[in-house]
């Protein structure tokens, strides 16, 4: 119980942390003028912030917090960062190919390696082809080329 | 009757085809569980940029409306709702399939969606011009504080906590104002070339329903598939189940009402449709014990409210600029996208282009019955797609579709970062609704607001707060967020009272 009423008070804390720098951001501007509606909207969002700190500290809010299995999510994430890095060196293709390829592989249920490998390297070759066919050829998007297309 | 006129536009090949394709997909879409309609029309606004914006626009709204439909194929067959407006349909539909009636459910679920549908889209021809003369009247003031009322209204109503909710529109609100000021130009918060010109719209639409999904998709990867239960289809009549399905007048009336009711009040959403009528035709039973066990009646009433509320949840969209639900909030990216801004310039100047989208919608209601009858046997293959297979198409369609709308890599990354991050907020209790809303909203409600200061000189109070029009909108707000509050600490009390026993 101690821990759930720690935990939604260190979240109410981090949300009003976020308000705070956005307030501060907006604010503190040379050129206030230009900067009024996000200094207004940013001190909405402290004051909101803060009410929503006081409730929880006064318990006055429900639970909504779920859990994520980062164990299982980080290496998609690290997967998409990555795919965004290459997009400009190995060209659109070749990066959805290697994304899709590394996603599939690292997901995918089945547990003979060989299997796959070789239902991996399907989907990949099948959507990789598919974008091509969608994006390069109907819709004509000029997208960034690099290794192999 | 301006909507008959265009009827004519609807079947022309190129229109017709797009139309029959947008319900095709969209069935598929909304069949596979994980995929929401929100999530479908964000990743296709981007292929709609090659079209003309009538096309376009037949396109998104064939997707929403078939999307809307699919998604009780996976909820009827798998017990997962394909859509979170598709939760009441799965209390009966997935017991009838358990009871070897998921054909029937099935026919009864695209049956009820089309006259629901129908319902919807009449009430959105006859009341949207009407509303959209009301426009005329509002100046800078008035826009300004209808927009901040489209915030706090999807913020609070669309459940969860209403601080929460508020946070994130005002966030939504803020993240608008990175690039440009409207009025000054000048450039504002751009710490990386990244953000320069600002964060586009589809960018973060893309990334804020499509990455938190495949988040998700992934999360339960490897579990999930063996525990899944697939109900076996049988053969039954389609004839059968139309005549039983027109038989049933109560539940349908209760749920289109309902749906319709619902739609047209901004922010509420097909969840909250399908729920409050499956609860009004359960109450209103004869045998309210039947229900949750496998009633038709139940299907019914669910599947026509969440397709009645599509229509009008369009209303305030096209008149006002205040999306009915969160899937609207998107559309309205569309219709800004094609340059359409709402207001009566859409029935005057744009009047091809709008009478020709809301006549595609009424016909798509009828294509959605025949394919969703057609294709009902089929669609079972596309709930057995692997979820890992799923995250891979969401991460590819997502990047293609944010790289395409400017041909920017930035973009791109925006899409993830932005993404990325509301799943994290989303696990705390943050929703991407009112986030996106805001985001959208953003540019019209600063511009309104720095005129409407122009306009004011010394006396910006009085011009804010005062004239009729300004003093209803913002009764409006306060009612909404109070009516929130409200219904938000009886949920409390509720599953406080649940906890202790």
């Amino acid at each position: 119980m101690r821990i759930v009423f720690g935990r939604r008070l260190a979240v109410a804390l981090l949300v009003v942390l976020v308000a705070g720098l956005l307030f501060k951001v907006s604010y503190f501007q040379e050129n206030l003028e230009a900067y009024l509606f996000p200094a207004v909207v940013a001190a909405t969002v402290l004051c909101l912030s803060l009410l929503s700190l006081a409730r929880e500290a006064f318990d006055l809010c429900i639970d909504d917090f779920q859990p994520f299995p980062i164990g299982r999510q980080w290496p998609v994430i690290v997967i998409m960062i990555g795919g965004v890095l290459l997009i400009d060196t190995l060209g659109m293709y070749s990066t959805t190919f290697l994304v899709l390829l590394l996603v599939g592989y690292w997901y995918s249920p089945e547990e003979a390696l060989r299997r796959r490998l070789v239902q991996s390297v399907s989907m990949a070759a099948g959507f990789s082809l598919a974008m091509y066919v969608l994006f390069s050829i109907l819709l004509n998007v000029q997208v960034p080329r690099g290794f192999l297309i | 009757m301006e909507f008959i006129h265009y009827f004519g536009e609807v079947f022309a090949p190129a229109n017709f085809l797009i139309l029959v394709f947008g319900t095709i997909g969209g069935l598929l879409l909304g069949a596979t569980p994980g995929l929401s309609p929100t999530m479908a029309v964000a990743l296709l606004i981007p292929f709609t940029f090659q079209m003309d914006p009538a096309a376009s626009l037949i396109m998104l709204g064939a997707v929403y409306t078939a999307t809307v439909a699919g998604g009780a194929v996976s909820g009827i067959l798998v017990n997962i709702p394909g859509a979170p407006a598709n939760i009441a349909t799965i209390l009966d539909g997935h017991p009838m399939a358990k009871k070897g009636r998921a054909t029937e459910a099935l026919h009864y679920c695209f049956i009820s969606s089309f006259i629901g549908g129908v319902i919807g889209v009449l009430l959105l021809i006859f009341f949207t011009p009407p509303l959209a003369e009301l426009a005329l009247r509002f100046g800078p003031a008035e826009l300004f504080w209808i927009a901040i009322f489209g915030v706090t209204i999807i913020a609070s109503i669309g459940g969860g906590s209403v601080v929460k909710g508020l946070i994130a529109g005002a966030v939504g609100l803020w993240l608008s104002t990175i690039g440009y000021n409207p009025v000054l130009g000048e450039e504002r918060f751009v710490f990386t070339d990244h953000l320069a010109g600002g964060i586009h719209v589809i960018a973060a639409l893309i990334g804020l329903f499509a990455i938190p999904e495949v988040l998700t998709l992934v999360g339960g990867a490897a579990t999930s598939r063996s525990k899944v239960e697939y109900a076996e289809l049988s053969t039954h009549s389609v004839w059968r189940s139309f005549a039983y399905n027109i038989s049933r007048v109560k539940a349908l009336t209760i749920g289109s009402v309902v749906g319709s009711f619902i739609g047209v009040i901004p922010g509420a959403g097909g969840q909250i449709a399908g729920l409050v009528a499956y609860d009004q035709t359960k109450k209103m039973s004869r045998d309210p014990s039947a229900f949750g066990k496998g009633e038709p009646d139940g299907v019914i009433a669910a599947e026509s409210a969440n397709n009645a509320m599509v229509g009008p949840s369009l209303v305030p969209l096209l008149t006002l600029g205040i999306p009915g639900s969160p899937t609207a909030a998107v559309l309205l990216g569309g219709l800004l996208i094609n340059g359409l801004f709402p207001g009566p310039d859409l029935f005057t100047v744009h009047a091809k282009v709008t009478w020709t989208f809301i006549d595609s919608l009424l016909v798509g209601q009828l294509l959605m019955m025949i394919f969703g009858l057609m294709i009902a046997r089929y669609s079972v293959f596309v709930t057995r797609v692997p979820k890992h297979t799923m995250a891979a198409a969401v991460i590819v369609l997502a990047v293609f579709g944010t790289y395409s709308v400017q041909n920017s890599v930035s973009d791109v990354m925006v899409m993830l970062v932005l993404g990325t991050l509301m799943y994290f907020a989303s696990r705390i209790g943050f929703s991407a609704a009112p986030l996106v809303l805001g985001l959208i909203l953003g540019q019209l409600t600063e511009t309104n607001f720095l005129q409407g200061r122009m306009i004011a000189g010394d006396d910006a109070w009085g011009y804010f707060f005062a004239g009729p029009i300004n003093k209803i909108v913002i009764v409006m707000c306060v009612l909404s967020v109070a009516y929130s509050v409200y219904s938000e600490r009886g949920q409390i009390r509720r599953r406080r009272a649940q906890e202790a026993t």
